[in-house]
């Protein structure tokens, strides 16, 4: 038994190690953030030579990258395009308004914090950030699959009352 | 322009410029005169949107349109009462009204007779406060009172 567990472990030591190397990406644009993508992944800075491609579908993803304000009709949207992906998945929320609202701090429509509805693996901060930031995110995120402690797709399996508590008072389902 | 304007709207005409004319007219002309209008070649709806005049207790209605064939922009202007505000649509004028109409009864809380998705949520899904775009409407409240904030305290040099 206690062989076959650390057998296991070592297991998903491996796994992660080269999970790491292959993740595919769906950007969530929903405003200015979707500039700094284009020289994030074009030849420039090369987001591909991490193994961080974009990808179309939701089914095949690895990282939600939620870049800008996320407001109260694109958050329906999103987390059904959250509830699609397969595990194991990650979130990087982009940009200030994901942290505290940003310049939309006083809006009517958009919520303030990204991680009271989703289980946010990695902020990147900025507005906007810069392609090297991003990479430095991407890198970060890397870094915690390696060592198993981007966790945030437990999080939510296990905190999924609290986290449907919390998206319910916004979205008044 | 302006003289061929003149001869077919019922209501004040002013030439602010050679290309910016400014038409107002009653409530009940506001259909009509976009109708006329389209007629001398103003074939494009600009805009279509309200503006909240809380101390005279109206609102008021401006739609641009534009003239391709002669460079004209044309503002129509109408006043409505701010208590239950209903305006005729437009669509059978300027189909890209249609969307212009919803956000009015989204926004503005304006319905509109004759727009089969007037007053229906397109942006702000399952909204039951005042309409946003009201100037009575406290949004910094609204948004503090909705959405959670993050607690830290930010310091400036």
């Amino acid at each position: 038994m206690e062989l076959q567990e650390t057998l296991e472990e070592g297991y998903v030591e491996i796994l992660d190690h080269l999970r790491k190397r292959s993740l595919w990406m769906l950007q969530y644009c929903t405003a200015c953030g979707a500039m700094e993508i284009p020289p994030t992944i074009t030849s420039r800075f090369d987001a591909e030579r991490f193994g961080i491609a974009p990808f179309v579908t939701s089914r095949q993803s690895d990282i939600l990258l939620v870049t800008g304000y996320v407001n109260i009709k694109t958050l329906r949207r999103l987390i059904t395009v959250y509830e699609q992906m397969l595990p194991p998945k990650y979130v990087i929320g982009f940009g200030s308004c994901t942290i505290n609202g940003g310049i939309y701090w006083d809006s009517y429509a958009i919520v303030k914090r990204l991680d009271l509805y989703l289980p946010v693996d990695v902020y990147i901060a900025g507005c906007m950030p810069t392609p090297m930031a991003v990479l430095e995110g991407f890198r970060t995120l890397m870094k915690l699959i390696d060592e198993g402690k981007a966790n945030g797709w437990k999080k939510y399996q296990e905190n999924y009352e609290y986290y449907k508590e919390n998206q319910r008072k916004v979205l008044k389902w | 322009m302006v003289e061929e304007i003149k001869r077919v709207v019922v209501g004040e005409v002013v030439e602010k410029r050679p290309q910016r004319i400014i038409v107002k007219v009653e409530k009940e002309n506001f259909a009509s005169t976009l109708n006329a209008l389209k007629a001398l070649s103003f074939n494009r709806l600009n805009l279509l949107t309200a503006v909240d005049f809380i101390k005279e207790n109206q609102f008021e209605i401006v739609a641009l349109v534009y003239s391709d064939e002669k460079k004209v922009m044309t503002i129509v202007k109408t006043r409505i009462p701010r208590d239950n505000p209903e305006i005729e649509t437009l669509i059978h004028i300027y189909p890209n009204a249609f969307k212009y109409e919803v956000e009015l009864g989204e926004m503005f809380g304006i319905r509109v007779i004759g727009n089969p998705d007037s007053m229906k949520p397109f942006v702000l899904e399952g909204w039951g406060d005042l309409p946003p775009l009201r100037k009575d409407f406290d949004s910094i409240k609204y948004a503090t009172e909705h959405y959670e904030s993050r607690n830290v305290e930010v310091k400036y040099d």
